[in-house]
């Protein structure tokens, strides 16, 4: 899966957890930062992941969601967990 | 204020350790220092002139021990007498008497040559000690209220600034605002004294009080307490509203433990209990990474309340006295107390 096409799931992924930024979260690129630009909560960053998991059937080792900062650190992690 | 070995200069505020206490004077220039009283050692037991303010070669003042002398912060130098005025204000007490161990002692001397204020911060911590009154006060208020028209620390606001999310925006001016309010009505501090410092794990730290800000849903909440404090809010429509039965099933298997799963309520205002006891927990903590899973809420840490009846705030607080809080409704400089249901059981 290239970034581009993580980036496109991920989108979805993103509405699910919280849809309250929908437009931003629609315009989002790598450079977006999950709290500052999107608006998220703790709760919608925990839900994120745990969509992530069951959209990508990736688990995440020992990682909170507040270690990522833009959506790109999200996509570099999946990344390498999917190689 | 901080205090490291040194060379002092004229105006300099001087002490040395002796025992458990600390003998305080002002460097004068010349190796000479005047003090309120000679350094409470069996050398000066019997000289005529140990209770009276006196001028002395900094070896008389030390009495064999290595002298620190006092580093002031920014708002400490903003407040401090020009040094030359301290020096002549010292030599002008020279044999002043009046020496009182607790209330007009050698810090008071030195402190009032320097800030112009008779203070003594063993004479405060002693009546801390005595008269310890438990400070916990939570503030809540909208989130669009505020312009960012007051002083914040430089890189607060370039965090805020740096947000293009306009709720994540309003919510970080008005915790700041909120905050300047609650250190006036809380501690009868000017917030403009008070000096603000960002902590290792990125979050903000004052020097006469301990804070914690949460926001959810278009409300923001500032917590202070005069011990390490951490809050978490969120309300119980915003969260029904994004997650349903099925979403909320999941967080709860995710970030819950195992012993958390049969002790909260199976609805959202149990799963908030658990969640914001985790949040509070982990900001008071100072922790860097947040692990919902492996931070246990069960025991007695943090305290939750609920107020409100729409929207229905589910509120938790972590810190020594969080049994104690009292609320506030904050609507631009006016606070009014307001009515909450706690500390709830699990």
């Amino acid at each position: 899966m290239s970034r581009t096409e993580i980036i496109e799931k991920l989108k979805e992924i993103l509405l699910a957890a919280d849809d309250r930024n929908r437009d931003k979260v629609l315009a989002c690129t790598e450079d977006s930062r999950l709290v500052a630009d999107l608006g998220f909560s703790s709760v919608s960053m925990l839900y994120m992941v745990i969509a992530i998991e069951e959209e990508m059937n990736i688990r995440f080792d020992n990682v909170g969601a507040s270690d990522f900062e833009t959506l790109g650190n999200v996509v570099t992690y999946i990344e390498a967990k999917l190689k | 204020m901080k205090w490291q070995p040194g060379e002092p200069a004229p105006g300099d505020m001087v002490r040395v350790q002796i025992g458990s206490i600390f003998h305080y004077g002002v460097y004068v220039g010349g190796d000479r220092i005047v003090a309120f009283g000679l350094p409470p050692v069996p050398a000066y037991a019997d000289a005529p002139d140990r209770f009276l303010v006196t001028e002395t070669d900094m070896d008389v003042f030390c009495t064999g021990r290595i002298p620190e002398i006092a580093i002031l912060d920014r708002a400490e130098r903003r407040k401090r007498i020009p040094p030359q005025e301290t020096v002549k204000i010292a030599r002008e007490r020279l044999g002043a008497d009046g020496y009182h161990l607790i209330r007009n002692n050698c810090e008071h001397f030195a402190n009032e040559c320097v800030f112009g204020e008779k203070k003594s911060l063993q004479e405060e911590a002693m009546f801390r000690m005595w008269n310890t009154k438990p400070v916990i006060n939570v503030y809540l208020g909208e989130a669009d209220r505020f312009a960012l028209d007051f002083p914040v620390p430089e890189a607060r606001r370039e965090e805020i600034e740096a947000c293009s999310a306009q709720s994540m925006r309003n919510a970080r001016i008005a915790n700041w605002a909120i905050l300047r309010l609650a250190a006036r009505h809380s501690f009868s501090l000017d917030p403009d004294d008070v000096v603000f410092t960002r902590k290792k794990h990125g979050g903000w730290d004052a020097d006469r009080f301990s804070f914690s800000f949460s926001h959810a849903d278009g409300l923001c909440c500032v917590a202070v307490s005069n011990a390490p404090i951490g809050v978490d809010f969120e309300t119980v429509e915003g969260i029904a509203r994004r997650y349903d039965a099925e979403k909320l099933k999941k967080l709860r298997a995710r970030c819950f433990t195992k012993a958390e799963q049969g002790a909260y309520p199976d609805s959202v205002e149990g799963f908030l209990r658990c969640w914001t006891r985790k949040e509070a927990i982990f900001k008071q903590s100072m922790k860097r990474t947040f692990s919902p899973a492996a931070t246990e809420t069960r025991t007695g840490a943090a305290m939750t309340y609920m107020l409100g009846e729409t929207p229905r705030i589910v509120l938790s607080l972590c810190g020594e006295y969080a049994g104690l809080a009292r609320f506030y409704r904050t609507d631009g400089n006016e606070i009014t107390p307001i009515e909450a249901e706690g500390p709830l059981n699990l």
